[in-house]
């Protein structure tokens, strides 16, 4: 195997521990904490595992991209559109789990209150009971810019071909996982032992960090 | 719980001042330096300018000993971030001749608001014997797209 491929599985590897964490994290736990609590090994990894293979499809979508243009440039400039979207999806996402987890849903019964088509769409995430629903998550938020990300798409496109891209990019998407499964199963852990206020809290801050990525990429759009 | 959170925010969010901890105004000029072991100056520059993210950059670096430019060297440059994890970013530089090394590549836009970047050159002169590679170091800031 190329020592390019290696490199790529290992650039995943240390920057999820060393990157992933700080920036993916916060999302992590948006959907981790607002969970229901499970008492099989199964259905606490399945999420996780889900919106993991959903982040790298569409990792690997992008890197067939990079390899089939050969520029960075030209690609990431005409994806810059669908990533600031996810970003203000996630965050709007980030706000609706963060709510949920502050139980201020139960208080005011605002999906009651409203019927727009965002407020409907979110109503079903927040409702539905199938951990199925994180695999597209996944895919929307493997569009979220990153920086990490965004070197390994310059090294997809340096590699000319479609294929040798796809395969670059699925080694690091891969090296990613060990780092996000691992935190997402502390915290499915933690919040299972965690109530009170402790846990409110959490919910504030998944809130706050939900209106920063919402606010970014808002400043984003506005941007382009 | 919410420690772990406001740990990961401050992870992401944090946004050291920038242009405070460079050392080289790439925007304005090109940077020299003098690499103490083997009296090398190396100057580097990036094209074009202003130097924005998240476009095709050309990296150029003008190696000389003393009167005379050092065109027998390989250079390799690695851009990295400091503070922040970006992978593996390096940049082979070809021999243009008369001491002058080339490369392109793109810097990535970091989300969290980061401008800063090094460019850090290892440099091995060819027929140099024992010695081991030089470096030459450059902390810079970009500008948003």
């Amino acid at each position: 195997m190329s020592t390019g491929y290696i490199l790529a599985f290992t650039t995943g590897l240390l920057g999820g521990f060393g990157h992933c964490i700080g920036m993916c994290g916060p999302l992590v736990a948006s959907y981790t904490l607002y969970e229901k609590d499970t008492f099989s090994r199964f259905s606490a990894l399945l999420p996780h595992l889900l919106y993991n293979a959903g982040r790298i499809t569409t990792y690997v979508f992008i890197g067939a991209l990079m390899g089939i243009s050969g520029s960075f440039v030209n690609t990431a400039g005409k994806l810059s559109g669908i990533q600031n979207t996810a970003g203000i999806l996630a965050g709007a996402f980030m706000i609706v789990m963060g709510l949920g987890i502050t139980g201020v849903f139960k208080e005011i019964r605002i999906m009651e209150m409203h019927n727009s088509l965002i407020l409907r769409m979110m109503k079903n995430v927040r409702e539905s009971d199938s951990s199925w629903r994180y695999f597209p998550f996944g895919l929307l938020l493997g569009f979220l810019p990153c920086g990490l990300s965004y070197s390994v798409f310059i090294g997809a496109a340096a590699t000319g071909s479609m294929p040798s891209a796809m395969f670059f990019v699925l080694c690091f998407g891969l090296g990613t996982i060990p780092a996000l499964l691992l935190f997402g199963l502390v915290l499915t852990y933690l919040s299972a032992r965690i109530r009170g206020w402790i846990y409110r809290t959490s919910g504030v801050v998944v809130i706050i960090t939900g209106i920063y990525f919402l606010v970014r990429g808002l400043m984003s759009h506005a941007q382009v | 719980m919410a420690g772990i959170v406001a740990i990961m925010l401050t992870l992401s969010c944090s946004r050291p001042h920038d242009a405070a901890g460079t050392d080289c105004r790439i925007d304005k000029n090109p940077c020299m330096k003098t690499i103490i072991p083997g009296g090398v100056t190396a100057v580097f520059d990036i094209r074009p300018k202003p130097v924005k993210m998240m476009s095709a950059l050309f990296f150029n670096l003008s190696l000389s000993k003393g009167d005379r430019p050092m065109a027998d060297a390989d250079v390799l440059l690695h851009l990295t971030m400091p503070g922040m994890y970006m992978g593996e970013h390096k940049v082979v530089m070809s021999n243009k001749g008369g001491g002058t090394y080339e490369g392109s590549s793109v810097i990535p836009r970091c989300p969290s608001g980061r401008r800063i970047w090094k460019a850090a050159f290892i440099i091995n002169e060819a027929n140099n014997g024992s010695s081991g590679p030089i470096t030459a170091e450059y902390t810079f800031e970009v500008k948003e797209q």
